[in-house]
């Protein structure tokens, strides 16, 4: 019934519905959740089958100045087909279809759909909402309106909610936070009903200590409304200037919650402008909260911030209950290691201790950094990599009940070792989890740009993993920012999307605490291909990342797109996967077809972890793998990926890695039955046999005069290349062999030649040369060059040169340690010519 | 004889000219500010490969393999020029030090330097020059020379030479004159022009000398004195060997 629904809509078109007729019959069983009773524990796995779902964004605005993109990016590894609906402020709707691609990020211009889909952008629905809907596992499309004045640089957010039939993130009770109203600055939250019925809902503003109960809502089917927080204030009858930071709590009446809200801060005269967020209680598991990826103070050179202005981060915080509770901020910061820090801190750990810290500092145990030429260091990842993770912890503070405290860093920020690229935030409150709400914004000192960090609970396993857009021009960046919020490492599978093309890093870990910052312009502009030999194409301008966490740690996220000249920045922190990536596939790899003999190769044991939404991400788990080998003969094991080639042959070598299953209760993850996979390569080991002269490279002097030891003589200079073979007769193609050979007299010597220059020189018994090693290589093609003189003044015996027979030696040659004894070559010497073997 | 004259006179001022950009290269890369550089080595002429790798520096270095030079060196700078790490890396073996020749900076150990049973003080015949060759089989045919001017071959009238020279290198062609210049000139004006970018001749520790009365060398990749009909011996490597 439910999916007739939408095949009517779909096949609709571009159509204008009445509120009432759309979706009126759809059934929905809303989930019910509360701060503080989280659903009973119901071990399902976290990832369920294909079904109807939907997303709601509750505003846009496309009035005064207004520009509102839909950007959608899919986590899935096929098309979905999608059903758009834009509704107007009124409930009236436009619906359209679409499909995504795999991976595909799609933007929206909502003025140029509306106008496409026949209506005015700037009559009716100059506002509204916009709902998707699609079919397919848990959220396998996420995405986010941002909503921008370029005039006034001013821009905010309207984030999604996802709102399956059946299971829905809608809260009863929608709680959000206002500050720094008044001298100009404006706040305005919009309320949006999801569904086809009426609803109603009870408003209550919190201020000055206490709740104040305002007037309750009325919405029609699909309405929005906008309510400005100075009238619903003034119509209290209290001063907005007393208000300046406060809280609204919408309680919505009935059984089915169908209400979502966005709100922003704006002044239009600064270019002030913050998205006020209603975060979702039943994801509230834990009494801390953070924020990633902060502007502070003049931000570092190598900051995405840098040459913004200067920074000061405000952490709103307003308590939900009536009581008091104390709030701990911490904040959070990449640090190079002092030059002595390495060696005098025993078992490489690293410790904080900041001067001055509000008389509450603490130290911190960190792992060791990344360092450079670790796996994990990329350079062109950017600011704060390889550094370590710093801790600055201010002095708790006291939130009255009902209250909301702005607290500014303004006051520390002198006491931290500026300049940085970036802080993150900390929050811990002493209540229940779910009982404090906050904002995290940073404000440039004109006020003109302020950077948004949503605020994520450390407990929610929803976090761990986004799927965001991204774009790269001239004027934008995108940064992406990863907080381990645990205190264990957290491996991430990480891919970006672009063009199509499938980029991933698979040695990407956060150290606990710490924040990494990806530069995605660094990152395409490294052009570093992955272990499948993909690169992110050099011109993509556009794309999507997809991340998720591989442990079961507290992760957070958010890609950042900073448009620095039009002073205006976007996060988008759209989650989709409640476990980590579960193990699914395991390889070890490559196939090594030119192991050489007595030399190691390696091998990597790459595992696949596949998300909720059937999206494979990698990560390198060669040191996790057991390692083996189907014939010890011929490769032995050296170490994890490490294989010694012990003789000329064929092997199987194979890369065993097990990882716990996750299994979701309906609040958090647990392990599940471990998994075990394994991985298998198919090896060769080739030993240097022979070696044969590469077509078309040999040339041969004219033969003319030349001087042999004060004598006159002639002779000529072949020049060729060799490629060194194996026992098949197969070339190695592999750069850096060793070589040397040495040359023996035979009996056949009619130049009456009495000594030979050699590539490494010396002697060997009766004979010229030495095997060498003696700093010659072959190239990367497994071939070198060889160029074989003769000088005889037997050539010359009358003062013009001529033919006087042949000199032949033997040359034996020695290439990677193995002598070539079944491939002596016979070298004819002579006045015009010099044959090899004949040739 | 004008036209001898003149043409020498060419040569020369060419070569000469040809030193002097090399070395105006070479002190610009010296003077070179590095924000962070750590050494671990282990020995002398280990220590000198891997700064000239390091930097870029046509280097020649002429040494002793004996404990000395051999120990372990562990050294880190900040914010010094590439000048001073060569400075701490010599001061730190005594007995040696660097200076600027011809482009190359060229490592020795004072004492041995000007000594006459250093065969780098020998000058090689004017007949030598190498026309379209190699980088490499110049210096394998310098080799041979110089090889026959420490210890005297005693061929048969009439004798010839054949052989080979293999490498894995991409080589261009070079013309060099390069008699009349002592052999160290000489490995200088190979170093300078050639892909060949370092010569370690490394000299065996005691007093013993060849019967010819010069000091015996061994090779890096061979750490043991060669026999006399094969001295001297030197390496002749390209940035990264």
């Amino acid at each position: 019934m439910r999916r007739l629904s939408w095949l009517a809509l779909a096949g609709g078109g571009v159509t204008l519905f009445a509120v009432a007729l759309a979706f009126h019959h759809i059934a929905r069983v809303h989930a019910q959740s509360s701060p503080g009773a989280p659903s009973s524990p119901v071990a399902v796995p976290c990832c369920k089958g294909e079904a109807p779902r939907e997303i709601d964004f509750p505003y846009y605005d496309l009035l005064d100045g207004f520009q509102s993109t839909l950007m959608l990016v899919s986590d899935s590894p096929k098309p979905i087909d999608l059903t758009i609906a834009v509704k107007s402020l009124a409930g009236q709707m436009l619906t359209t279809s679409q499909t995504i691609g795999p991976s595909q990020k799609l933007s929206f211009d909502l003025s140029a759909l509306v106008s496409k889909l026949g209506a005015d952008p700037a009559g009716p629905f100059g506002e509204g909402s916009v709902s998707v809907f699609f079919t397919g596992t848990i959220m396998p499309v996420v995405g986010q309106i941002s909503i921008r004045n370029p005039q006034l640089s001013l821009a905010h957010e309207s984030v999604m909610v996802e709102n399956d039939p059946g299971r829905s993130d809608i809260p009863a009770v929608l709680n959000g936070a206002w500050w720094g109203l008044g001298g100009g600055r404006t706040g305005r939250v919009m309320v949006s009903n999801t569904s086809g019925q009426a609803q109603a809902a009870d408003v209550f503003l919190d201020f000055q200590g206490q709740r104040h109960t305002s007037q309750p809502l009325f919405f029609q089917p699909y309405e929005t409304k906008v309510l400005d927080i100075v009238q619903l204030l003034t119509a209290l009858g209290a001063d907005p200037s007393q208000a300046a930071d406060g809280g609204i709590t919408i309680i919505q009446r009935g059984p089915h919650p169908a209400l979502i809200a966005n709100g922003r801060i704006v002044d239009p005269a600064t270019g002030f402008s913050t998205t006020i967020d209603f975060p979702l209680t039943e994801n509230e598991i834990a009494s801390s909260l953070h924020a990633d990826g902060l502007p502070v103070g003049e931000p570092s050179t190598d900051s995405p911030f840098a040459g913004a202005g200067s920074f000061v981060p405000h952490v709103v915080v307003r308590n939900l209950l009536s009581t008091p509770q104390s709030v701990t901020v911490t904040l959070e910061y990449p640090q190079a290691p002092s030059p002595d820090s390495a060696t005098s801190t025993p078992a490489g750990n690293q410790t904080a201790t900041p001067s001055g810290a509000a008389g509450n500092s603490k130290k911190v145990v960190i792992p060791p950094p990344a360092l450079p030429g670790d796996s994990a260091h990329h350079p062109e990842w950017g600011a704060g990599v390889g550094t370590t993770t710093q801790t600055f912890p201010l002095a708790p503070t006291l939130v009255l009940g009902y209250s909301t405290e702005d607290i500014s860093l303004a006051a520390v920020i002198a006491q931290l070792p500026l300049p940085l690229p970036f802080v993150s935030v900390r929050i811990q409150y002493s209540g229940a989890a779910g009982s404090m709400e906050a904002e995290v914004s940073s404000v440039e000192a004109k006020g003109s740009l302020v950077v948004d960090a949503l605020a994520q609970n450390e407990g929610n396993t929803w976090a761990g993993s986004g799927a965001n857009p991204w774009h790269l021009d001239s004027n934008t960046e995108s940064i992406l920012f990863l907080t381990d919020m645990s205190d264990k490492p957290a491996p991430i599978g990480f891919s970006i999307t672009a063009n199509g093309v499938h980029y991933y890093l698979t040695d990407l870990t956060l150290q606990p605490h710490e924040t990494r910052m990806i530069d995605l312009r660094k990152l395409r502009d490294a052009q570093i291909p992955d272990f499948k030999g993909n690169k992110i194409p050099a011109g993509a301008t556009d794309g999507s990342v997809d991340w998720i966490r591989l442990a079961n740690v507290a992760v957070s996220g958010r890609l950042m797109v900073i448009n620095r000249q039009a002073g205006m920045t976007s996060s988008f922190d759209c989650t989709n996967c409640c476990c980590p990536g579960q193990l699914t596939t395991m390889s070890a790899q490559p196939d090594i077809v030119d192991a050489v003999l007595m030399s190691q190769f390696n091998e990597i044991g790459m595992g696949g972890f596949t998300d909720c939404d059937n999206n494979v991400t990698y990560y390198n788990e060669t040191d996790a793998s057991t390692w083996a080998s189907n014939d010890t003969s011929v490769c032995g094991i050296a170490g994890p990926g490490t294989i010694d080639a012990n003789a000329a042959g064929t092997c199987t070598i194979s890369a065993s890695f097990e990882s716990p299953g996750w299994t979701w209760d309906g609040g958090e993850c647990f392990h599940g039955f471990p998994i075990k996979q394994i991985g298998y390569s198919n090896d060769t080991v080739q030993k240097p046999t022979s070696l044969s002269i590469v077509s078309g490279t040999s040339s041969t002097t004219l033969e003319s005069s030349c001087t042999t030891g004060g004598l006159a003589g002639c002779g000529v200079t072949r020049t060729f290349k060799y490629q060194v073979n194996d026992q098949n007769g197969q070339p190695i193609k592999v750069a850096n062999m060793p070589f040397g050979d040495v040359i023996c007299n035979t009996s056949t010597n009619q130049l009456n030649l009495q000594s030979y220059t050699t590539t490494c020189g010396g002697t060997t018994g009766k004979c010229w040369g030495t095997a060498g090693p003696c700093n010659q290589f072959t190239d990367a093609s497994g071939q070198f060059s060889e160029k074989i003189p003769v000088c005889a003044p037997a050539c010359k015996p009358s003062g013009t040169c001529t033919t006087a027979g042949q000199t032949v030696a033997n040359q034996t040659w020695t290439v990677a340690g193995s002598k070539l004894g079944s491939d002596v070559k016979s070298i004819s010497y002579q006045c015009n010519k010099i044959l090899v073997d004949g040739n | 004889m004008h036209t001898r004259l003149l043409l020498a006179l060419l040569f020369f001022v060419s070569r000469n000219a040809s030193a002097y950009v090399g070395t105006t290269k070479l002190e610009a890369k010296l003077d070179v500010r590095v924000s962070e550089y750590s050494l671990s080595a282990s020995g002398l002429a280990d220590a000198l490969t891997r700064v000239a790798n390091q930097f870029r520096l046509p280097m020649g270095i002429e040494w002793v393999r004996n404990e000395t030079a051999l120990r372990n060196l562990n050294l880190a700078w900040k914010q010094d020029t590439v000048r001073a790490i060569l400075s701490s890396v010599t001061r730190a073996y005594p007995g040696y030090a660097f200076r600027i020749e011809r482009g190359v900076v060229h490592v020795f150990r004072r004492d041995l330097v000007n000594e006459k049973q250093n065969f780098l003080n020998l000058k090689v015949p004017e007949s030598f020059e190498a026309r379209d060759e190699s980088g490499g089989f110049a210096n394998q045919q310098l080799l041979y020379v110089v090889q026959n001017m420490v210890t005297p071959r005693s061929l048969p009238p009439g004798a010839g030479v054949g052989g080979d020279y293999a490498t894995g290198m991409e080589e261009k062609p070079l013309t060099l004159q390069l008699g009349g210049v002592t052999v160290r000139e000489a490995l200088e004006i190979l170093v300078e022009a050639s892909e060949h970018k370092v010569w370690v001749v490394t000299f065996s520790d005691g007093s013993t000398l060849t019967s010819t009365g010069f000091l015996r060398t061994e090779t890096l990749w061979h750490p043991t004195p060669f026999p006399d009909r094969d001295q001297p011996m030197w390496d002749f490597l390209a940035w990264g060997q």
